[in-house]
Formats: structure tokens, C-alpha cells, sequence
């Protein structure tokens, strides 16, 4: 807004009621530096009576709490306050309500500037009667800049406004254009301020001079400094050393006009000592002359970026370094384009020239034996997914014909840079451990065929000797029977033709036929333990000894057995088989131990060696230990039969049955010290 | 009292007949004994033919059956027995050398009402053979044939 300062001076003064309270000469060009006492009190007396009588009303305003220090007489005659009720009161109150937030407006105008123009205002009277004004503020600073105080000069607008009124009658186009930019530029001040605060960037202006004006949040934040701080050091106090001169020659050009902003990645020194960088964007507010006014400097924290950067550098370094060590080929195929890009091993790996390599998937594909390409096609085709991997076995084709085993692995991934799919892989040279694979199904169809045959053999020879032992159990026992029967029929019939030793002889044929028949039983139980088929289930052999002891002794019960079986054996096997080694163990320790009165049987099961074996103990005769290993082959006897009966096949029988269980059979002994017969059990082995 | 319809003994080895036999006649068995040395020959007892057809006796009252036989086992006798009507309840106790289990299987799928196995000392098999008798003449109930 324009105004005419003459026309202001002249209404104002003839408005003027109070006299000036002294005698003041008009100002004189030289006054101020004339050193003489008097003069400098006479000058004192002229400002003090301007400032007093000024026809605008004059007050200062503390920078800390806006409070009024000081007015001068046409404040009090203007709006009906004494000097000490206008002075210590907050220059707030003195405005008219209706314009509250015009004040806040000019407020925060002047924080940022340091200046006010022009502000249409309302003054309230202490008659409550309120006043237009225009308000000036320019701010009183110190050295440093530093502002200490503003003075605002409230000039009544009374007339003004009626002039303006005249003015927007004449000019309303004009006038309203004029409004306009003033709420505009009032409404852009409160966008800006609001921006400085709240951007997520750091913001400083600073004075062409270097000096620090402004900071904002977001800059204190990156930098670790309050902007108190900030101003008491400089931008290079902080920044890394290496990069203070950057951007001399940017700033340099900056500052000729050369350029309007430029860009630069700094490092500076955050106020716990750590490194950060930053992208620092310098530019220019310049003044509607064309002067600078301000430089603005931005700032983004680009630590995190850059660390991930150089860590993605260090990773693809390390990558590459693989890459190059490793080998096997590696290669990367967009799956949008198809094009193929791969490292120099894997040309190598394909026998081609590193200008021969296929630069796409179908080309490298090309080169696969016709006879694997369709395996390869699908296999690669089937991958949708980011994140599934395939694995195929192809042959390439080399210059000259021939054909190499490679293996083929990949997978697919989803570049997060341009959200582009991609297959990546390796080449692996598979040739030697095809050799191996093909020596090693050569050699597997080798032993199939052999294992075929000797599984016929030996299909064969089970047959036979399941015919063999089926008419050994139907034939040979008949001429026993016979022998047995008709010497019974001889004794019973011509026992007056028969002396004593004559029946003694008939006693011993039958005796004979029944320990044969006996035998026979025996080994055919051998034969059917070899050929059974188990079936392994949970045995409680506790249980299975209890009984079978009951038996046993049923069958001698004259016999003095102390039995001790110890409760809960667990084992597992075939329950039919299990109770063949049992009877047999038992019937063996009752046999051997019949001289002793009491026998005493235990059963009962032991860690041995980190494992758990079960054992039949009894206190009976013994045996050489030195024969213990004869105990177990079929007709073999440690004893004479006058003394103890039996064939010699039911120990063989036991070692048969825990073999066939996976389990080990042994046995401990001394003359006289009785006998003990061990076995182990583990199923899962057959 | 044991009823009086003939025992039939099917039984090829001579030695093992005379001991059956005279097993029987000792344990005062009087009932007649048909002695058949082959399976045909069993089954021509049974359906009344060939040597039997005009036989006009009842029974038997049961049957001895031996498995190892000529011509014809003792499994096959059994088999064509139960898939006869006619014979179908007639009570067949298997006494044979084996117990093999095949055979004891075998005889059980087809519906053997006992299954002895022979034993060597003579004492024993006289003792079984009362007791087969007994149980089969006296104590058991069959359907007449």
C-alpha cells in the first residue's frame, strides 16, 4: 500500500491537542555529532519531545514476552490510558478483539521478517470506543542481531480509511486486487511457517553473509543440535573435513547467479559424535530487486540409504568375487524380455567364447540335446513363483557334436529395484558324477540280475527243503512208529518166549525209535524256525516265563525249583518263536540242574554294554566255558546222553530264533557253578 | 454203548493199519473197521461204488483219515467229504506223521472235526486212540448218514 507520508504529517499534526511539554529546536544536520554536553542534552530534549508528540502513536515491545516497555504521550491521549497503565501490559491487550487474528498474522510476519508494513489494525480505547490504525514494527537488535525489542507505530487510520473509502470508489478493481494479494500473502506466510515447522526435510536460512537465521525442527532432529546451538557454530564446524570444500565452487557459482540451486551429499557430525550423511539442497530467496536475500539449505538424512548402499556395494563385491571364483557358471534371466546375462565362467562351461554366449533363454536352450530340452522346457516352464527353485540334468551341446552333462539350478525372484521377475542360477559341471551315476546303475542292474538269481536259488532250495523236511515229518517217522509198535506188540504178546535181557533188547529198540522220533521233531523245528515268517508283536516275557515255568515243573513236580523271574520283561519279536527260545532255555536249566536241591531258575533282563539283554541263570552242573561257542550247532552236546537226554538241536534252534530277531545269543558257564544263557533282541533288523 | 456202524480207516502203510488196529481191538472196540488204502478207494466206500456198490451197512461212524496217501490225499478225501451233501456232517478225525502247518491249516479250512497228530511210542497212541473212540462212539452226536 501506498501512501503520501506529507499529507499523513499534516493531518495528523492538525489534529494534535497537547502541546510539546518543552521548547525543541528542529532537528539540525550535524546536531548528533556535535561533542559538546549541552548539545547532547538539547538533542536528548529534541528526540524525547518527537518521540513524546510524534503524531503516531509509539510504543516498544519486548521480544521475549510482548509486553509493552514503552509509549509515548499520544498513545495516552489517544486512547485514555496513563503511561502506567499502557507500560508492563501485553500489547495484545490494546487490540480490538475483532481483529485478533490480524495481530497474530502481523506477529508471525514479523518473526519472520523482522519487520511489519501496513497492518490494518484496531486499537480498543480505554472508553472501549475502538480506533483503526496502521501498525509498523521495525525490530531493534543488537550486534549479533539478536532482536531486543520492536517499536510499532500505530498511526490512526481514521482519515485514512475515509480515503481509502474514496480511493475504492474511484479504483474499487484496483483496491480489491490489492486485498487480495494481502490475504494472499498473509495465508502463504502461515503455509510457510507451517511447512518450516512441520517438514520432514531440515531447513536453515541463512544470511549471504554465513550468518545462521533459522532452523527448523526436522534439521535440529538430523543434526542433534537445538538451533540455539546451531547458531553458535557453523555449518563447517560440523561437517567431515573431506567434505567442507564440496561445494565451493557450486556456492561460488551459486552466489554469481551461475546456477540457482545445486546438490550435494555431505557428511557431517552429529552431535553424538556419529557420522550421518546428508543431501543437501542449497538455493536462493532473492529480494523482488534481485538481491540475496536469504540462502535456504535443505537437508535429507541419506545415512540409512547410504549405508545400505555401500553394504549392497560391499554385497555385490563379494557377489562378483564368488562369482568369479566359483565353478560354476551363473546366470540371470529377465523373464519379461528373456534376456540372459551371464557370468565368464559359464560361457567356459558351455565350451564358448565369451562372444558366443547366448544372450537369451531360448538361445541357451538351443544348444540343450533335443533329447533332455523337453524335460529342461517344463521344468523351467512349470516355475511360476517367486521363491520355488528347479533342478534339472541336461546335456549341452558342444562345438564338434558332443554333448556334456551340466545341472541346472534356479529359482525365481522378484527384483524389488523395478519390481521386474527374474530366474537367476548356476551351471554346475555334472559330467564325472554322470560317469559315476551311470557306472553306478551299470553296477546296480549288475547286482539286481544277481541278486535276482541267487534269490531263485535260493527260492529253489527253500522249496526243496520244505519238501524235503514235509516228507521227512510224513515218512520217516512211520517205520519209528512201526519198530516202536510191534516191539510193544512182542512184549505184550510173546513175553513168555522172551527172557529178561530178550525184553531188555525190545525196551532198547523202542527207545531208540522214540529218541529218533524225537530228534526228527527236533529237527524239524529247526527247519521251521529257519523258514517262518515273523511276526512281530509286543511280548510280556515275564508273563510267557511264569507260565511256561508252570508247566515245565507240572511235568516234575517232585522236583524242588525255586523260581525267580523278574517282573515286567518288555521285549518284541515273534511270539511263537520267543516262546521256542523260552521253553528251550528252561527246559535246559531244569534239566542241568537236577542234581540241585533247591534248583534255583531266574529270569530276568540286565544292560550289558549300553545294551539290554535277557538271560535264563540257573545253579545247575554247567559246563566248560572253553566250549561255550559248540553249545549253539545243531547236534552238538557238551554232555553224555546216559545223563542228561536230548538231541543237541534245541540250543541251535535258540540261536536260530534270536538271529533271525537281530539278536546275539551267548552263553556263561563253569563246571559246577552253573549256567547262564544271554540273548538280545532287535527286531527292526530284519 | 458205542453204536454199531463200521469205523472207516483210511490208512496206505500196512504196519500203521495192524498197529490201528489192534489200538482199537485193545480198547474193546468192537465196531467194524472198514480199511480203505487210498483216497479213491475211501471215496468209493463212501458214495457206495465201484468195490462198494452194493454195500448195504450204514455210516461210518467216523473217519480215520491219514493225509499222505496214494492217488487221492487225505485233503482231497476231505475236500470232496464236505462238498457232498450227503456226507457233508460225516465226522473226520485227520491222524497222520505230520503237523506240518499246511496240513493242519489246510484240514482246518475244510472243516476237520479233530486233527491227531501219531506218535511214535506205541503206549501213547494206544492211549490216544481209546480216547478217540470214546469221544467219537460214545460221548459225540452225529447226524445218521
Amino acid at each position: 500500500m501506498v501512501r503520501n507520508r506529507e499529507r499523513d504529517k499534516d493531518e495528523s499534526t492538525g489534529r494534535r491537542t497537547a502541546p510539546p511539554t518543552r521548547d525543541a529546536s528542529p532537528p539540525e544536520q550535524g546536531a548528533a555529532v556535535r561533542p559538546s554536553h549541552t548539545t547532547l542534552e538539547s538533542d536528548y530534549e529534541y528526540y524525547r519531545d518527537v518521540f513524546e508528540n510524534s503524531p503516531d502513536m509509539i510504543v516498544s515491545v519486548s521480544a521475549e514476552d510482548k509486553t509493552i516497555i514503552r509509549c509515548n504521550q499520544t498513545v495516552v491521549e489517544v486512547l485514555g490510558f496513563s503511561k502506567d497503565e499502557v507500560i508492563g501490559r501485553p500489547v495484545v491487550d490494546f487490540y480490538a478483539r475483532e481483529c485478533l487474528a490480524d495481530v497474530q498474522l502481523a506477529m508471525q510476519s514479523f518473526t519472520t521478517h523482522g519487520f511489519v508494513r501496513d497492518a490494518h489494525l484496531i486499537l480498543r480505547r480505554k472508553d472501549g470506543k475502538t480506533i483503526p490504525v496502521t501498525l509498523n514494527v521495525t525490530a531493534m537488535r543488537d550486534e549479533n542481531g539478536k532482536i531486543l525489542y520492536s517499536r510499532s507505530i500505530w498511526r490512526d487510520a481514521t482519515q485514512g480509511d475515509r480515503i481509502i473509502e474514496e480511493s475504492r470508489r474511484r479504483n474499487a478493481t484496483l483496491l480489491s486486487a490489492n486485498v487480495n494479494l494481502r490475504s494472499r500473502y498473509q495465508s502463504a506466510e502461515v503455509m510457510f511457517r507451517s511447512l518450516f515447522t512441520h517438514a520432514g526435510m531440515g531447513i536453515t536460512i541463512v544470511s549471504p553473509a554465513g550468518k545462521i537465521l533459522e532452523v527448523n525442527p526436522a534439521l535440529e532432529e538430523i543434526l542433534g543440535y537445538s538451533s540455539e546451538e546451531l547458531r553458535a557454530v557453523s555449518f563447517e564446524d560440523i561437517t567431515h573435513p573431506d567434505d567442507i570444500d564440496l561445494d565451493t565452487e557450486f556456492y561460488a557459482e551459486l552466489m554469481s547467479g551461475q546456477r540457482t540451486s545445486y546438490r550435494v551429499t555431505k557428511r557431517y557430525y552429529h552431535s553424538t559424535g556419529r557420522l550421518i550423511y546428508a543431501r543437501l539442497t542449497v538455493s536462493l530467496i532473492r529480494t523482488p530487486t534481485g538481491d540475496i536475500q536469504h540462502v535456504v539449505g535443505m537437508f535429507e538424512d541419506v545415512t540409512e540409504r547410504q549405508e545400505a548402499q555401500l553394504r549392497l556395494q560391499e554385497s555385490r563385491r563379494r557377489f562378483e568375487l564368488a562369482a568369479e571364483g566359483s565353478a560354476d557358471g551363473i546366470w540371470d534371466v529377465n523373464l519379461e524380455t528373456g534376456a540372459l546375462v551371464a557370468s565368464g565362467r559359464m560361457a567356459e562351461m558351455l565350451g564358448l567364447d565369451q562372444d558366443e554366449m547366448p544372450e537369451s533363454i531360448e538361445e541357451l536352450l538351443d544348444l540343450v540335446h533335443e533329447l533332455d530340452r523337453e524335460q529342461v522346457e517344463e521344468t523351467i516352464g512349470r516355475l511360476r513363483e517367486p521363491g520355488r527353485r528347479f533342478s534339472v540334468d541336461c546335456r549341452f551341446r558342444f562345438a564338434g557334436g558332443e554333448y556334456r552333462w551340466r545341472q541346472m539350478r534356479g529359482g525365481i525372484v522378484e527384483v524389488a529395484a523395478d519390481e521386474s521377475f527374474r530366474m537367476v542360477g548356476v551351471l554346475s559341471d555334472i559330467a564325472l558324477r554322470k560317469r559315476t551315476e551311470n557306472q553306478l546303475h551299470n553296477l546296480n542292474v549288475q547286482l539286481e540280475r544277481r541278486v535276482r538269481q541267487r534269490t531263485r536259488a535260493l527260492e529253489q532250495a527253500n522249496k526243496e527243503l520244505e519238501a524235503f523236511s514235509y516228507s521227512v515229518s510224513h515218512d520217516l517217522r512211520a517205520p519209528l512208529r512201526a519198530l516202536d509198535g510191534f516191539s510193544q506188540l512182542l512184549l505184550e504178546d510173546y513175553a513168555d518166549a522172551l527172557d529178561a535181557t530178550g525184553r531188555d533188547f525190545l525196551n532198547r529198540i523202542r527207545g531208540a525209535a522214540q529218541s529218533m522220533g524225537a530228534l526228527i521233531d527236533d529237527i524239524l523245528r529247526l527247519s521251521r524256525v529257519t523258514r517262518m515268517e515273523l511276526t512281530i508283536v509286543n511280548i510280556d516275557l515275564s508273563r510267557m516265563a511264569r507260565e511256561l515255568a508252570q508247566n515245565l515243573h507240572a511235568q516234575e513236580p517232585d522236583r524242588a525249583i525255586e523260581w525267580k523271574i523278574q517282573p515286567g520283561i518288555a521285549v518284541r519279536g515273534d511270539e511263537r518263536l520267543i516262546r521256542i527260545v523260552l521253553t528251550n532255555l528252561l527246559e535246559n536249566a531244569m534239566k542241568y540242574s537236577r542234581p540241585r536241591k533247591p534248583a534255583i531258575i531266574e529270569v530276568g533282563m540286565e544292560l550289558h554294554e549300553d545294551a539290554l539283554r535277557c538271560f535264563v541263570r540257573d545253579n545247575g552242573v554247567g559246563f566248560d566255558h572253553r566250549y561255550a561257542k559248540k553249545l549253539f550247532k545243531a547236534f552238538q552236546r557238551l554232555h553224555n546222553k546216559a545223563d542228561f537226554e536230548g538231541s543237541g538241536i534245541g540250543l541251535a534252534t535258540v540261536a536260530r530264533i534270536i538271529n533271525r530277531h537281530g539278536g546275539e545269543v551267548s552263553a556263561l558257564s563253569e563246571p559246577d557253578k552253573g549256567a547262564a544263557f544271554y540273548f538280545t533282541l532287535n527286531c527292526e533288523a530284519e | 454203548m458205542p453204536k454199531s456202524h463200521p469205523i472207516l480207516l483210511v490208512e496206505d502203510n500196512p504196519d500203521d493199519q495192524l498197529l490201528t488196529l489192534r489200538a482199537l481191538e485193545s480198547n474193546n472196540i468192537i465196531n467194524q473197521v472198514e480199511v480203505a488204502v487210498d483216497g479213491q478207494e475211501a471215496l468209493d466206500y463212501l458214495h457206495r461204488r465201484g468195490e462198494y456198490a452194493g454195500r448195504s451197512d450204514r455210516g461210518p461212524q467216523f473217519v480215520l483219515l491219514d493225509i499222505n496217501l496214494p492217488k487221492l490225499s487225505g485233503i482231497e478225501v476231505l475236500r470232496e467229504i464236505r462238498s457232498t451233501p450227503r456226507l457233508r456232517h460225516l465226522p473226520v478225525v485227520i491222524l497222520t506223521s505230520s503237523k506240518e502247518d499246511r496240513d493242519l491249516i489246510e484240514s482246518y479250512n475244510l472243516g476237520v472235526n479233530s486233527y491227531i497228530r501219531k506218535p511214535v511210542d506205541f503206549n501213547q497212541f494206544t492211549e490216544l486212540v481209546k480216547q478217540l473212540g470214546f469221544y467219537w462212539l460214545v460221548i459225540n452226536e452225529a447226524p445218521e448218514l
